[in-house]
């Protein structure tokens, strides 16, 4: 691996579902690998049952760094209640016909996505719809009504990096006890344990700790190793 | 038959309401949704999608799968019973419903997981500026109860004026799956603008659509995206004194210049302004047709 696709995405919300919250679904602060591998999945117009095959750990590598602050909101919606085999708003003793969800949505997120793929096929395909502002299907952050926009940084070249001296790091760091980070004043620091990998059934074959600085500010850290872009971002991947 | 779409085509919408409530949060007390931290008016995707299958059923005659339906005796049927009301065994089945080949839908026939994804989304909708959140007291003239003397007081909240900006995308893939139609867009736009202007419900009334855009592409696989951060409001008054649509002029300078330099990229343009929207464009004050000419887009007006 010596380069890597930079893309900034964006939108005016996001839901990454947290897998342990199906009712009162919250979201993760940013978009887990498995998202990632969707939304680039979108791009390529491959079809949702088969894009995971082409997004193991092994072929693909993906890290997102931060652009703007994490907020959280709550918004509610009415939802058809299903229970009981209902699809269809259905009143009767002891059934509802809605029920009202809250959502945790991300508001105005921006994430600068960086991806390598071992196909170079694949690789170029991307790279093409990317540079032309093209994707096949609409890509969205986490569900369909948070359409995202997206916009081609450029295409970098990349060197992997072993230093004995604290980085500042523009991307999350995935935690390795490798790794040792210089905790600073005045920033907000957060871990979320988030899938990194499914198998073709979607089961979550991964989680990982990812740690990241709630404002999009670098973390400095002592690590094990790292890649350096040709414009001097450092970056983990996931 | 009509084709199955083979452009992707972006879509701009803009409708207000005044004195009304366009779209109760159901857990906080159905006060219109307001983002706390801009004063900006939300209306989700699925009013809008509510919106439009009501008018295509009711209206249209059209099959819509996801709506409410009550067995003779008065009681709403259950998913099963639609199903078999519909001729409903497979999933190919459900394409026979509008909606569904709109929209999509994740649902389960005989345990069977059913995901189509739909072509048309739309984003949550916003109003174009800050609003006002008033509270109404009422009275009405019916008792609660059969002994009571009077009548008992009503609460409810509504916005005196809002114009709100929805956006949404046609994916011509995605048609592939869902078999949608140049049919059934043509009835999709005659939903948002009709379905809107005619849903007369207490909290709708006075609903008015006033601009409907839509933007077809001839370049495969392309959209310019965000298109509805790209028209600003301006007004003399303040946000929140905002109380009608000639008292606010809508600012579409970057919305032609981009249209204008994606000029190769864009076959045509379909779209809809009502009389009493006016528009700046660098400055002056043009019909939305003129801005368009302007920015060399070919012009289709659209009749609903």
């Amino acid at each position: 691996m010596n380069k890597v696709l930079v893309f900034d995405v964006w939108g005016e919300y996001a839901h990454f579902r947290k897998y342990y919250t199906t009712t009162s679904p919250l979201s993760y602060s940013i978009p887990p690998r498995t998202a990632v591998t969707g939304f680039i999945g979108a791009i390529l117009g491959l079809k949702k049952e088969e894009y995971l095959k082409h997004f193991t750990k092994k072929q693909a590598f993906i890290t997102v760094g931060l652009l703007n602050p994490v907020k959280k909101v709550r918004i509610s919606e009415n939802l058809i209640n299903t229970k009981d085999g209902y699809f269809i708003p259905f009143r009767k003793t002891g059934h509802q016909p809605r029920t009202q969800i809250r959502f945790e949505f991300i508001k105005d997120p921006k994430y600068r996505l960086y991806f390598y793929h071992t196909d170079d096929g694949l690789y170029a395909r991307t790279k093409k719809l990317l540079a032309n502002h093209k994707s096949i299907y609409t890509p969205y952050l986490g569900i369909s009504e948070h359409i995202a926009n997206f916009e081609f940084i450029g295409e970098m070249n990349i060197q992997k990096k072993i230093l004995e001296d604290f980085v500042k790091v523009n991307s999350v760091i995935p935690e390795d006890p490798a790794n040792k980070i210089e905790f600073e004043a005045n920033m907000e620091y957060f871990s979320e344990t988030m899938p990194i990998e499914m198998d073709f059934d979607r089961t979550v074959v991964e989680y990982r700790n990812i740690m990241f600085e709630r404002n999009g500010q670098r973390i400095k850290a002592k690590l094990k190793e790292f890649w350096e872009l040709d414009n001097g971002e450092r970056i983990l991947f996931m | 038959m009509s084709e199955i779409i083979s452009n992707r085509a972006e879509i701009l919408f803009l409708y207000d309401v005044r004195d009304s409530n366009p779209n109760g949060d159901p857990l906080d007390e159905n006060k219109p949704r307001i983002d706390e931290e801009t004063g900006i008016n939300i209306v989700t995707d699925v009013r809008l999608k509510r919106t439009i299958r009501d008018y295509l059923h009711d209206f249209k005659g059209e099959e819509v799968f996801i709506r409410e339906v009550r067995k003779d005796d008065g009681k709403l049927k259950t998913k099963e019973d639609r199903l078999g009301d519909l001729k409903i065994d497979s999933p190919e089945a459900l394409l026979n419903c509008i909606d569904i080949r709109l929209f999509g839908a994740t649902t389960a026939i005989k345990k069977k997981t059913i995901t189509f994804t739909g072509p048309v989304q739309f984003k949550i909708g916003k109003s174009m500026h800050r609003v006002l959140l008033k509270f109404i007291k009422g009275t009405t003239v019916m008792p609660s109860k059969e002994a009571k003397g009077q009548g008992t007081f009503t609460e409810e909240y509504i916005l005196p004026y809002s114009l709100i900006n929805f956006y949404g995308i046609i994916n011509e893939n995605a048609a592939k799956d869902t078999k949608l139609t140049d049919a059934d867009v043509s009835l999709l736009l005659d939903a948002i603008w009709n379905g809107t202007k005619n849903l007369i419900s207490r909290s709708k009334a006075g609903q008015m659509p006033r601009l409907l855009l839509k933007v077809n592409y001839k370049e495969k696989n392309y959209h310019i995206g965000d298109l509805d951060s790209m028209i600003t409001l301006e007004s003399n008054l303040r946000d929140e004194e905002i109380r009608d649509i000639t008292e606010v002029k809508l600012d579409v300078t970057e919305l032609m210049s981009v249209l204008s330099s994606n000029k190769e990229k864009i076959a045509s343009i379909d779209y809809k302004a009502d009389d009493r929207l006016s528009f700046v464009y660098n400055g002056v004050e043009k019909s939305f047709a003129e801005c368009l000419i302007d920015a060399g887009m070919f012009i289709n007006q659209l009749a609903l």
